[in-house]
């Protein structure tokens, strides 16, 4: 019997042993990507915060100025990330986004494009002028903007979809209140 | 004194000892670069010497606690700690040393040396206690199992997550992209 304890715990000692050298690979691994800088980190967009960037002025519906919190995405017919994004958020509840399809030839192009996705047309605009990317001053897609009753009160880049997933939970955010980067703990590495 | 205080104190003194072991085998190269900073002779080899007699007293401490042996790797270790800080200091150099792993770095100095009436006091407990109870191999599993529990709970399974994310992202955009090579 006493043997045996001895074995278990020899066996304990290498198994806490393995457990270091996994955490040790992991913690290797995070260093490795941020030496090759493949995090999907985002980047801030700066935006007006004048009110000239409400919904209704910059061509979308007037009724999403009344939306308490908002997500507006905007992605791109040829962009693959933008893409996974939008098959991500077909799981999640599509009353609470609003897409805008840049760079469709004709709204014909971008419709297919979105049902092909499975996005409800009624939540979505197809810019195809871009009109509406250039009033809120959007050159990058994937990129959103989040307005709180049509007050905008952060816009970023959106490298992944897990770095939507945390703008997608409503949250209170006062008007005049400059919010960090709520990007995804998933996206930090620290060197 | 009461049994379970010793008991307490050992596992935690055996614990810490384990833990800082298990680091040190598993990244050699930090501790190896803070005896190079100390200008000790061979730190490769003291690395492992240091590592295995860390292991060693951390086992001592649950399975021969009452041991001669065990009080003088305690007193030895807590002394070494102190004695390295000391020669940093006196030297006026800053060596730094993630003494307990990646992240726990800082400079070596008064920390190590104010711990040494800790090292002493648990030496003292273990060679004093009669936690007779608590001694034997089991209590080294007991030990072991709980740290690497405490270890996956807080160090690899945020690690683990984050990674799993990141996977999952590279896998959605893959597959978006259409690539051909995967089955």
């Amino acid at each position: 019997m006493g043997f045996l304890w001895v074995l278990v715990a020899a066996l304990s000692v290498i198994v806490l042993i393995c457990v270091f050298a996994l955490v040790d690979q992991y913690q290797s691994l995070e260093l490795i990507r941020a030496a090759l800088k493949l995090e999907d980190n985002p980047s801030p967009i700066p935006f007006a915060s004048d009110g000239s960037v409400k919904p209704s002025l910059v061509g979308l519906p007037a009724e999403l100025d009344q939306q308490s919190y908002l997500p507006v995405l905007f992605v791109s017919v040829s962009c693959s990330t933008c893409r996974s994004i939008v098959e991500g958020l077909r799981r999640r509840d599509f009353d609470l986004v609003w897409i805008v399809l840049q760079h469709a030839h004709s709204e014909d192009e971008g419709r297919l494009w979105l049902e092909g996705l499975g996005v409800p047309l009624a939540r979505t605009t197809v810019d195809v002028d871009g009109s509406v990317a250039q009033a809120i001053g959007i050159d990058t897609v994937p990129a959103v903007i989040i307005y709180g009753s049509g007050e905008p009160f952060l816009a970023q880049t959106l490298p992944s979809f897990r770095q939507l997933q945390p703008l997608l939970k409503p949250r209170e955010m006062a008007p005049d209140m400059t919010p960090p980067l709520p990007f995804a703990k998933e996206g930090t590495v620290r060197l | 004194m009461p049994p379970l205080l010793d008991a307490a104190v050992r596992f935690v003194a055996a614990a810490v000892l384990l833990y800082s072991a298990g680091q040190k085998l598993v990244a050699p190269k930090v501790m190896r670069q803070t005896l190079q900073g100390l200008r000790l002779p061979a730190p490769g080899v003291l690395n492992f010497v240091l590592i295995a007699v860390e292991l060693t007293t951390a086992i001592l401490l649950l399975t021969a606690p009452r041991s001669l042996v065990t009080t003088a790797m305690v007193v030895g270790l807590g002394s070494s700690f102190a004695g390295a800080a000391l020669l940093a200091m006196t030297r006026g150099e800053v060596v730094r040393c993630a003494c307990l792993g990646r992240g726990t770095e800082s400079n070596l100095g008064w920390m190590q040396i104010a711990l040494l009436p800790v090292w002493l006091s648990v030496a003292w407990v273990a060679r004093s206690g009669t936690s007779d109870d608590f001694v034997g191999a089991a209590w080294v599993a007991v030990v072991a199992v709980s740290l690497s529990l405490a270890v996956i709970a807080f160090q690899l399974r945020p690690l683990a997550l984050r990674n799993w994310s990141y996977l999952k992202m590279l896998e959605s955009q893959w597959d978006s992209s259409g690539s051909s090579s995967r089955p």
